[in-house]
Formats: C-alpha cells, structure tokens, sequence
C-alpha cells in the first residue's frame, strides 16, 4: 500500500502542477487574426512584405492582394493565378509567385496599383496534372539565385492522358498509369505512393537570377513545401512523413544530394532502375541525412516554411529559424549545430498553444517586429486566415532555450535568463530512430530512456551541462525539461527539445 | 499527502485514475495523431467521431486493420494515410476513446456547397482563371471574355483549346479541395481546335511567355519554333462573337492558318483570304491579322 501511496502521490503532485501551469505563452506573445475581405476563399498560399510594410497575400483561388496593416485596407494586384503555393517580392511593382504550372513574374507597369504583366519566369518543369504537383517557392540566395521546391504525385490518382514536358519511362507503364478510378486501384501499388514521372518533380532547381539558366539542384524531396534560408544562408527545405519518410524533416539543401524520397531518383543523369526495387541498403547509403528529424505527432506532423527571425526581432532568438506546421498547434524553432561539417541540430517547440492554432503555412516578418502567418489546408488537416503574432517585450520576458550544443559527452543547453537550480528535477533525456523504409511513416525506433549521469548549471545560471555514459549517433534526443522555471520564475517557452545527433564532437 | 486521505477517498481515487488514464492516453493520441482531420461531431477532413464509433462499435480488430491499411473509400474524400506506425496497443486507445467519447452524441450536418461562387473575385467579368480544365493540358487557363464567350487556353501546348458560350466555369470541383478534380464547362462549345492554326512544326519548340492584361483581357504571347506570337481575344460589340487578333514576329512569307470549323459559327476577316478553311493574311498584314468568330 505505501507503494501505491507513492504513485498516487506522484498523481497527485502532477495532476496539481499541470494546473499551476497555465499556457506561458499568451503572456509573452500576443495573437491576432486579421479579418479577410468577403468574398475571398481565406487560404493563403504565399505571402510576404513590401519595402513600405505592406503585405503581398496570393490566396487558393488565384488573388494575390496588398494589405495595408496600419490602415486595414485589402487592394487587388492580381487575380486568377493557379494554386499559388509562394509568394517573393521584388518591389512594390513586382511579385514572384510561384503557381502550379509555372513561377510568375506579376509586374504593375502603369502604376495604378494593379499587375498588368504575367511574366512566365520559369516553366521548363514537368505536370501530369495529378493533383498532388504542387509548386513551391521561390527562395532568394544572397547573390539573387531563385530556389523552386516541385512536389511528387500521389498514388490517390494516377495521370492524365495530356501531360506538359518529358515523361520517364522508368516504373508502370504509362498505359497503366493513365487509368481513372476503380480501374486505378490494381495498379496504384505499383506506381509506388508518391511518384516523379513528370520532369524534375521531388527536385530543387535553382535558377539563374536572369531567369534563364535552370539546374535541377538536389533531389529526393517528397512533399517540399517549405523552402527558404536562414541567418547563416543555409539553404532550407522541409519534408512531410509518409513512404521513405520515418518522419518530417527539414533538410540543409547542398548540390547534387539525394535526400531520402526515392521516386524522383529518375530525374537522375545515368538512372535507370525502378527505384522501388534497388535494395534499401543502396538507397540508405545513397542519401543525405537530414538535419533536423521532427517527431510525427509531437512537434510536426507537415512541415512548411522555414523563416529566419530578423536581426532586432524577438529579442534574444533573433536570427533563429522558425519552420510552421499544418497539423500542430505550433511552429518549431531550429538551432543549428553543425559538426565537421556535418549538418544538425535542435527543433524546439515555439507558440504551442491553442491561441496560434493549426494549419501554419507561411511567415514573414514586417519592420515593426510583427510575425504574420497565413494559414491554409486544402482541405486537409489546417485553417485559414492571417495571423499576426506580436512578442511582448522585454517586460514580458522570453525565457527559452538559445543554445543546444553537442560535446562528446552529452550536450550543453543555453537558456536566455538564468535557470533556477531546484527546478531542474524534472529534466528528463529519451532518445530514438527511425526506419528508413518504403511503408508510411515510421514508429519510433528503440525508444529508450538516456540516464543523464551529470546534470551541472552554471554559476551564471544559463548553461546547463548534461552528461551521458554513451552518446550513440543516428538517434533523435529528445531532452524533456518539465517545469523548468527562471530563477524570476517565468516559465520555459518550449520545454522539449528534439536533437537530431549525426555526430558527437 | 497520502496519510491525510481516507482509505475509501484513495480507493475512490484509485479507481479514477485507473480507467480515467487510458481514457486521457485515447483522448490526446486523438487529438494528437487524428485530430487534425477528425472532429468530433461532423465530417471534416475526414468523417467524425460518431460517424466512426457508429462503424466501428464492437470492432476493434476491423478498426485496427483500416488504420493500418486505409482505402479510398468516399469520392471526393481524401484518402488516409496509414497508421500503423503507431502500434496496436495505440490504436486500440484511440479505438476505445472514440467509442466512449461519442456515446449519445448526434452529428452535426455540414453542408458542401461553393460559399464564394459569387463572389466579386469569381464573377467579374472579363475574368483570367487558371485551373485544371477538361480536354486541354494541365497548364490550362480559362478565360471569360464577358458574359456570354468563355475560352480555354493551354500554357503548355501553347494554343486555344476551344471556346464556349454561356456561363463561364464551374472551378468548385477543384477548388472544394486539393485539385483533384477539373473545373466544369458551363456552357456550349462552340469551338474546337484539335491543333494550333498556326503551321507549327511537331518538332518546333513551344514556350509559354505570359501575358499581358489590357481591359481584364490577356493577350498571350508564346515562341512556336522561331516565330514569336502574340494572340489576343476580345468581345465583337452587340455580343456577335469574338474578335481573335495575331501578331506574328519572324514569320515565313507563306504563313497560312489551317482554322477549325466552329459550331453554328462562321469565321471572317478582311485581312485576308479564306480558302475554305485555310487562310492567307494578305502581305501588308502578314505581321498583324485579326480573324473574327462570329454567330451564323
């Protein structure tokens, strides 16, 4: 009986903190949707801001409008665009959108505030009008390099008789691949679950900043809808868990690498063989592993956009990454760590509550230190509208994790505001994998608890030192800090942190 | 804490904790993994909970194999995406929180209808709409020319498809979702052209260059092989029919357009001569030629 005591105890003394802890966030961020004009289907599919602070919106029926935040006024600039998934300004005349068919060049040429130019900027990539070729981008590189990110197909449908550009022969023969309906079913197994049989779709291809050169980039991207670069000009792309993918992730994007979804492995100068039947062990060894593993269900379950925080926003994780997510109340915030060269690092939770809500699709940030997210689902998992999020302030605090650095050991975590010691009792370290394999997703892999064999703050109070007795690579550390508080007793805004270890220093 | 509690209270609590806890495990792995497209009491993504508790009472192991292994079920829904990686003992949580969470529950009726139909931004008129279309290549673009003449051009083939008269597009099919669908003509084809009328080379290569917006109407412009066009549609007056305007750059000196014979509709043009259905511009027009498509 004076066991159970105990664990009732426990149940008791955590049932009662749960409720001490009130949602940290609303009291550091404020969250505020932005009404959208009538009349307009509120997906947002692209948006960024103009010189002047005004907001370039493209929304799921083709309008791309201006919004005026410190008047509230919504102007047309363009209209009828196909799907448009991104959106990158020029100037206040000229807009990059990225479409289903093609990156479009929007140019107001008369000044009367309207685009009367539709510019094809780049369509040299391949459509079989499966639903599933979205287009993604374009991302802008320091020296004007336009990145474009091109989903795969779904095996939810096969391809239309009409397709626009190079068709590959490799994989079930196009006869089969055309067939509609229950005549589909028997086959789709076959086409594999997500497929590249159009050019260059599961590729990046990098354009020249004229528009004229195309090069496909890297390849063995899935469902990319997240493109873009951090502080540091790491070239960023997220992917969405499903066949080849255990779970989400974001990948740092180098030329010529293979990121893991085999179907666009075609696309390849040289390839020949049904990707779907070259040993796994090959296609393991082929690939990139990615720089940030983002745990389905717990942090990301379909990642988007990464953005970088400008320098003087969000106080202390200014220059950081923030990624967004359709499923999860919550954005990931990512701390690089790269070692010898090789890309990883930390995903950490950032606005977990229920006042950001899901469906977080894009970012960008306005000069007055206003995040805005446009939300989409396309009728999956998501919402709709324009949020804008608004830090506090220094009075506010923001007590997070800044720093996760691996040693040989264990790690070093770094915290913006002196930790108070005698709430370091509930840190707690898990570490796991996942397989790389053909089937959806994949559970966690040798989940196991890490036994922290040194735990030692600081006499500053904002380094915390964790040690292990092993430190095995190719696992994902996921260091739980409930109810860590500052030693001015704020709460922790993120209290998980997911680390991808590829290798230890 | 556990000495100031009656030995009844901590059996009473005890009891609470034990079936609450799996309840609570069911309750977030829901709200966590199927939430997103599960509600509680009406469709959304996918169907609700009671609409699956109704499905799968007393059927735990059929609940466990579709989560595993999902089908397309319902047209137009979306299929699943498998859950297997979750585990049994997982799913068997979910299962047993959607049967006692919906327990006399009603569902909620959700109608599916296109609120922003007619909405400013789908009914102006004229109107450039790009959208999956039928019977054209999956760069299609829809244009309504006024109320009346509606036209299907293909960014990818570079030529119109064909033209229609009535009420424009019906793009909900396409829009209610993620596009897997094409819009729907509404409307009559008056005209259908089964190739460019333009004597383009299998072989020349096509590219799409955009278009340019004058009065809400595009005229397109494209390279076939060497020659660049630019090919603009505009309303004849009193709603007579169209106006089809070509601007050639690099042309042949024979340039003769093979057109397509319309429906209850004539070809015109004083810009040149008609054969039947081949036309010549004449040599002062040979760069610029416009062709009418007028109502017999």
């Amino acid at each position: 009986m004076s066991c159970l005591r105990g664990v009732l105890g426990s149940c008791i003394l955590a049932a009662a903190l749960a409720a001490q802890s009130p949602d940290p966030w609303p009291a550091a961020f404020t969250f505020e949707n932005v009404p959208i004009p009538a009349g307009i289907d509120p997906q947002i599919g692209g948006l960024d801001a103009l010189p002047d602070g005004r907001l370039a919106i493209c929304f799921h029926r083709g309008e791309v409008m201006i919004f005026d935040p410190a008047s509230g006024a919504w102007q047309r600039f363009a209209e009828g665009l196909h799907e448009p998934l991104g959106l990158l300004v020029e100037s206040a005349a000229s807009l990059l959108v990225m479409q289903r068919a093609e990156l479009t060049r929007l140019r107001d040429t008369d000044g009367d505030g309207q685009a009367d130019d539709y510019e094809t900027v780049y369509d040299g990539f391949g459509m079989t009008g499966n639903y599933h070729e979205f287009a993604f981008g374009p991302a802008r590189d320091a020296a004007g390099n336009l990145y474009v990110a091109l989903n795969t197909a779904s095996n939810g449908a096969g391809v239309r008789e009409e397709i626009r550009g190079a068709w590959s022969p490799i994989g079930l023969a196009r006869d089969k691949m055309t067939a509609r309906g229950r005549a589909w079913e028997p086959f789709k197994q076959a086409a594999g679950r997500m497929y590249a049989r159009a050019a260059w779709r599961g590729w990046v291809v990098k354009l020249s900043p004229d528009g004229e050169t195309a090069t496909p980039f890297a390849c063995g991207f899935r469902s990319p809808d997240g493109i873009g670069f951090d502080a540091e000009g790491r070239l960023l792309v997220t992917d969405n868990q499903g066949d080849w993918l255990g779970t989400s992730k974001v990948h740092h994007v180098k030329r010529g690498g293979f990121y893991g979804h085999v179907a666009s492995l075609v696309w390849r100068p040289g390839w020949t063989r049904n990707p779907l039947e070259v040993p796994v062990a090959e296609l393991d060894e082929l690939r990139m592993p990615a720089m940030g593993l983002l745990p389905h269900g717990e942090l990301a379950n379909s990642p988007t956009q990464p953005v970088a925080i400008p320098a003087g926003v969000f106080g202390p994780l200014a220059r950081q990454t923030l990624i967004g997510d359709m499923d999860q109340h919550t954005l990931v915030r990512f701390l690089p760590d790269p070692v010898a060269g090789v890309s990883q690092g930390a995903a950490i939770p950032f606005l977990q509550t229920a006042a950001l809500g899901r469906g977080n699709h894009r970012m960008t940030f306005t000069a007055d230190g206003s995040l805005w997210i446009g939300k989409t689902h396309l009728s999956w998992a998501g919402a709709e509208g324009l949020v804008r999020v608004r830090w506090r302030g220094a009075a506010a605090g923001l007590f997070a994790v800044d720093r996760v650095r691996v040693t040989q050991r264990g790690f070093v975590l770094g915290f913006t505001e002196p930790v108070a010691a005698a709430s370091l009792g509930g840190v707690r370290v898990r570490a796991h994998r996942y397989h790389y394999h053909k089937a959806y997703g994949s559970p966690k892999v040798d989940d196991h608890a890490v036994a922290v064999v040194s735990n030692a703050l600081d006499e500053s109070g904002t380094t915390l030192v964790l040690e292990f007795d092993e430190l095995p690579a190719d696992s994902v550390y996921t260091f739980q800090l409930d109810g860590l508080t500052s030693r001015r007793g704020r709460a922790l805004l993120g209290d998980r942190i997911y680390y991808t270890l590829l290798r230890a220093r | 804490m556990p000495d100031i509690l009656s030995r009844r209270a901590l059996l009473a609590t005890l009891a609470a904790v034990a079936t609450a806890l799996p309840g609570q495990d069911g309750k977030q792995l829901f709200q966590s993994f199927c939430g997103a497209c599960h509600l509680p009491d009406r469709v959304h993504v996918g169907p609700s909970a009671i609409e699956i508790a109704g499905l799968y009472r007393g059927k735990r192991a059929e609940f466990l194999a579709w989560c595993k292994a999902p089908s397309p079920k319902r047209k137009g829904v979306i299929q699943m995406p498998p859950m297997g990686y979750l585990g049994d003992a997982k799913l068997t949580a979910i299962h047993r929180h959607i049967l006692a969470s919906t327990v006399g529950q009603k569902e909620v009726v959700v109608k599916n209808a296109d609120r922003f139909r007619a909405s400013p931004s789908m009914r102006r008129r004229p109107l450039v709409m790009r959208i999956f279309m039928p019977d054209a290549g999956p760069a299609a673009i829809a244009v309504a020319v006024n109320d009346d003449y509606h036209y299907c051009f293909d960014a990818g083939a570079c030529r119109l498809r064909y033209v229609w008269q009535g009420d424009f597009i019906d793009g909900w099919p396409v829009w209610r979702a993620n596009g897997n669908a094409l819009a729907k003509i509404v409307g009559d084809i008056v005209l259908r052209e089964p190739r460019s009328p333009l004597p383009v080379q299998q072989s020349d290569k096509r590219k799409f260059l955009g278009y340019r917006l004058r009065a809400g109407l595009p005229t397109f412009r494209y390279r076939l092989g060497e020659v660049r066009v630019e090919e603009r549609i505009t309303p004849l007056p009193g709603g007579r029919g169209l106006a089809r305007r070509f601007r050639l750059e690099g042309a042949p000196r024979d340039w003769r357009l093979r057109l397509t014979a319309p429906v209850g509709m004539t070809w015109r043009s004083g810009d040149g001569e008609f054969d039947g259905l081949e036309f010549t511009p004449a040599v002062s027009k040979r760069a610029e030629f416009t062709l009418t498509l007028e109502q017999k």
